[in-house]
């Protein structure tokens, strides 16, 4: 099976990447959008437990005081925001940080994992279109060269 | 089993030779495939696919520089190679005993003391970053310092210049498929960070500058210094040496990287482009330098016979470069891969980052791979060198190509080109003369190109390794360093003194903007101490096909030739960009402002002499070395008032040579507590920089200021003339670096306070500039500072 590890900051003020974004998305134009924030994300593939996946987050993944994470059921991380954006790279395109993860995976004894991918979700709180979050996926949050990215509209 | 296609260009007229050279995005010209055509007509039989990318990737402009090494006819003169004709014969003629490898290695070597070598290489990125900035300018970086890690030196440090549009650039202009000049700027920093860093060695120089020109090509030059004992230096493999590619799997990275770089940019190239990305992977690159130094120093002579770096053109350029005399026998299959699914060709060229190959005596092969595998680094035999001049690829045992190494190397016709450009003479601007000018002052500070990089500056690890003497930013006010130093061994207080020199501005006058950039780079060594200095030259130019740009490459390139003469630096190592150019949607082709990048490498025998730029203590006099001239053009005064200038600083290597001899003297016997060059913006831009950087006061009387015809007080303020440098001398010692200086022109002009105040009195002795250095400070830091970003 595949886990989703989405791992988000407790407080605002300890996502960097989402306050550099937002002063880049305001650049551009869409003066709507209210906030974002960045979960750095992995796809781990393999024969692994709910323990196990507990394990690699705790002790790999995440640093708890001030990071939460979410596993694939859950999905209340999204509450509140208008708009998720998923972005990992294109097949082919070299993702070192997986290399690292997976090799740190073995060093904690799970030897199980297949393969690992990562990437990033951001969630976006305004009022925009569609079409306003495309652009923004484009010109900030994904280089279409490397990445694919993903927009979901989050149902209230 | 994967196909090797035939390719059939045996009865191909000019016209299929050309779509041949299209459909497999090979950029070889006309001349070229015919001279493939023939080649293979004597040998009756069609080309592989491998065969033919072989070759395109060995003819590359990127590999081979065919323009530098061709044909140029140029005001009714032929010159042979612009390389062999001026600058590698300035070296000759220099003929320094130091000089250990110049222009044949991956990285140029000079002696660094009796024992120790030191290496130094700058590459450019230009065209990856333009379409992934962080992956591109990481690879940049790590790219670099394979080229040291290629002669055999360990990396101990790494500089960056970048040039980007301008940031506050209206997005609603940008042109199709062009990143905004804040992402580039954003994501090539953060590169070059993330791979510096995680490999553990200090970023310590640079320079960043922005001009429209630089819109749609970003250029990014990475450079890196490495230090070796001198007799581990080798490179003589030998006929039955083992082929070992070591580090990072193999996958579709950069295919075509090497030819694209030859190719304009168009809005189309976002589409074209995907293979030609790479991404970094440092933590891989760690191990193989780890390895490598162990296969280096693990007994008395290093295990390997040869080591290169798999850099553009990946293991074709490696191993056809390497083999270039002997032969070599590959078997691709045994390439490691990141996927499967990649054709022989796709293995035999791909740019896959963080491997390198080594020629390993068979007896040594046991011992080799102990060490790679200690080191958790992938390493794999993949074929053999001969003795039969032959490059021979086989795929699962099958022969895929056979290609003669001669006709490899030798068999490309030389490229000829015209080159002709003549000098627009721009107006001078009439200003008016005003009575102060605290506020054009501010205006330079806060210009983008002078304003404070720390924002970059602090991302960059510069003390990993713990031998930084002087650093990017200087006193307590954190002003510009000159240059930096470092003090690379543990037991000697011998130092690397690394600067640079670039001022596309200048372009207008292509001959003086070299002659300048060498000044430069020179000038801001001597600052901090630097002596012996070697020279690289890096030139990211336009498309060499057309005329005028080629034009002002020679004239460029002239003014190198006489630069290195005159101050007796040789050149040891260089690289050019060309084709930085850019095709809108309606057919116009933009290029990029001539950007000439001199980087300077020098030695101080005692770390504990060098001298940084802050003023250190009220009371201290301070000097000016040289003259002010009337000549602004591409000054930032004129800049600020719209206008470019007809006359661009020019350089007298013999007087400026003198000048710095004499301070080193001074420098020696520790009479100078400060030092800093006059460049962008001037002696105002400079005094002001020293004064804040130190956090003290300073009051100067520019008619005290040696010129040359100038009476104005705007022009004394912000006259960049080369060859001048600011020197703080207590007073105790003012005799003394009197009898130093003598025979060369020099003034004291002023005085180190402990005021606060910064005031500049014109020739009518009224202040022409008065401020708070803190209000200096601030409007140089202000404008990028990363919330501002």
């Amino acid at each position: 099976m595949i886990w989703v590890v989405r791992v988000g900051y407790k407080n605002e003020k300890f996502d960097p990447l989402g306050r550099i974004l937002k002063g880049d998305i305001l650049d551009l134009g869409f003066l709507n959008l209210k906030s974002i924030s960045s979960m750095p994300t992995y796809w781990i593939e393999g024969e692994i437990s709910k323990i196990e996946i507990e394990k690699i987050c705790k002790e790999l993944l995440v640093d708890e005081i001030i990071q939460n994470y979410w596993l694939n059921e859950k999905n209340d991380w999204s509450l509140g925001f208008d708009w998720i954006v998923e972005v990992n790279f294109k097949l082919g395109v070299t993702d070192p940080v997986a290399e690292s993860v997976k090799a740190g995976i073995e060093t904690i004894g799970i030897f199980n994992v297949k393969n690992v991918k990562t990437g990033m979700t951001y969630l976006l709180k305004g009022n925009l279109s569609k079409n306003d979050v495309e652009i923004i996926c484009k010109k900030c949050l994904a280089n279409p060269i490397i990445h694919n990215y993903k927009i979901v509209k989050v149902l209230q | 089993m994967m196909k090797v296609e035939e390719i059939k260009i045996l009865d191909a007229n000019d016209k299929e030779l050309m779509e041949i050279s299209q459909k497999y995005m090979l950029s070889l010209s006309l001349e070229e495939m015919k001279a493939i055509q023939a080649y293979f007509k004597k040998k009756k039989r069609n080309p592989t696919d491998v065969e033919l990318n072989t070759i395109a990737q060995t003819w590359s402009e990127h590999c081979f520089h065919k323009t530098f090494k061709g044909i140029i006819f140029f005001n009714g003169k032929v010159i042979n190679g612009l390389l062999r004709s001026y600058i590698m014969k300035a070296t000759k003629k220099l003929n320094k005993s130091w000089c250990i490898s110049v222009f044949s290695d991956n990285a140029g070597i000079i002696k660094f003391d009796k024992k120790y070598s030191i290496a130094f290489k700058v590459e450019t990125h230009n065209h990856p970053t333009a379409l992934d900035p962080y992956g591109g300018a990481g690879t940049g970086t790590g790219g670099v310092f394979r080229d040291i890690m290629g002669v055999g030196a360990k990396p101990i440090l790494s500089t960056d210049v970048l040039f980007f549009g301008p940031l506050d650039y209206p997005y609603e202009k940008l042109p199709k498929g062009v990143m905004h000049p804040k992402r580039l700027m954003k994501g090539a920093v953060a590169g070059i960070r993330d791979y510096g860093n995680k490999m553990g060695i200090p970023t310590v120089n640079g320079a960043i500058g922005f001009d429209e020109g630089y819109l749609c090509n970003p250029l990014v030059y990475a450079g890196s210094i490495g230090i070796m004992p001198t007799k581990k230096y080798i490179k003589n493999p030998k006929p039955g040496d083992l082929i070992l590619l070591v580090g990072g799997k193999t996958g579709r990275d950069g295919i075509h990287g090497v030819t694209f770089a030859s190719l304009e940019l168009t809005s189309e190239s976002e589409q074209i482009a995907i293979g030609a990305v790479q991404i970094g992977n440092p933590i891989v690159e760690k191990k193989v330098l780890d390895a490598l130094i162990k296969a280096r120093d693990k007994e008395k002579k290093p295990l390997y016979s040869a080591v290169t770096d798999c850099g553009g053109g990946g293991l074709s350029s490696a191993i056809g470069e390497m083999g270039k005399n002997l032969g070599a026998i590959v078997d691709l299959d045994k390439v490691p891969l990141k996927y499967a699914g990649l054709a022989p060709w796709e293995i035999w060229i791909s740019e896959s980052q963080e491997r390198m190959v080594l020629a390993i005596p068979k007896k040594n092969l046991k011992k080799i791979m102990k060490i790679f595998n200690d080191e958790d680094c992938e390493a794999t035999v993949i074929g053999e060198f001969t003795n039969n001049h032959k490059l021979i690829l086989r795929f699962n045992g099958e022969i895929v190509g056979e290609l003669d190494m001669n006709f490899l190397h030798n068999g490309i016709p030389k490229v000829k080109r015209i080159a002709k450009w003549e000098k627009t003479v721009y107006p001078e601007p009439k200003l008016e003369e005003k009575k102060d000018f605290t506020d054009d002052l501010k205006k330079i500070l806060s210009d983008p190109n002078v304003a404070s990089k720390e924002w970059v500056i602090r991302q960059y690890d510069h003390e990993v390794q713990a031998h930084t003497i002087i650093k990017p930013l200087c006193g307590i006010g954190e002003g510009p360093s000159d240059a930096c130093v470092l003090k690379p061994l543990e037991n000697s207080w011998r130092g690397i003194v690394v600067s640079n020199g670039v001022n596309p501005r200048y372009s207008i006058d292509p001959y003086n903007m070299a002659l300048s950039a060498i000044d430069e780079a020179i000038r801001n060594n001597v600052c901090c101490g630097g002596r012996r200095i070697a020279l690289l030259d890096n030139f990211s130019w336009g498309n060499p096909e057309k005329e005028d740009r080629l034009g002002q490459l020679v004239y460029a390139v002239k003014g190198c030739y006489d630069g290195a003469l005159g101050f007796e630096t040789p050149f040891i190592s260089g690289k050019d960009s060309l084709y930085n150019e850019y095709t809108t949607e309606s057919g116009e082709s933009f290029s990029i402002p001539p950007t000439l990048l001199i980087s300077a490498v020098g030695i101080i025998p005692d770390v504990r002499k060098a001298v940084s730029m802050d003023v250190k203590e009220p009371g201290n006099y301070i000097y000016i070395i040289g003259e002010t001239k009337d000549e602004l053009g591409g000054s930032y005064y004129y800049k600020l008032y719209g206008s470019k200038g007809g006359f661009v600083p020019t350089v007298n290597p013999k007087k400026a040579r003198n000048a710095y001899n004499s301070l080193i003297k001074a420098i020696d016997k520790g009479l100078v507590k400060a030092c800093h060059d006059c460049s962008e913006g001037g002696l105002a831009v400079a005094a002001a920089e020293m004064a804040f950087a130190g956090d003290l006061g300073m009051e100067i009387q520019l008619k005290n200021v040696p010129v040359i015809n100038l009476t104005r007080n705007d022009k004394i303020l912000f006259s960049e003339s080369n060859s001048r440098i600011l020197v703080e001398v207590p007073k105790s010692k003012d005799d003394d670096f009197k009898k130093i200086m003598k025979g060369n022109v020099y003034a004291k002009i002023g005085e180190v306070t402990k005021t606060k105040s910064f005031v500049i009195y014109g020739l009518n002795d009224h202040p022409a500039i008065e401020d708070k250095i803190d209000s200096l400070r601030e409007a140089w830091k202000k404008p990028l500072r990363w919330w501002s970003i």
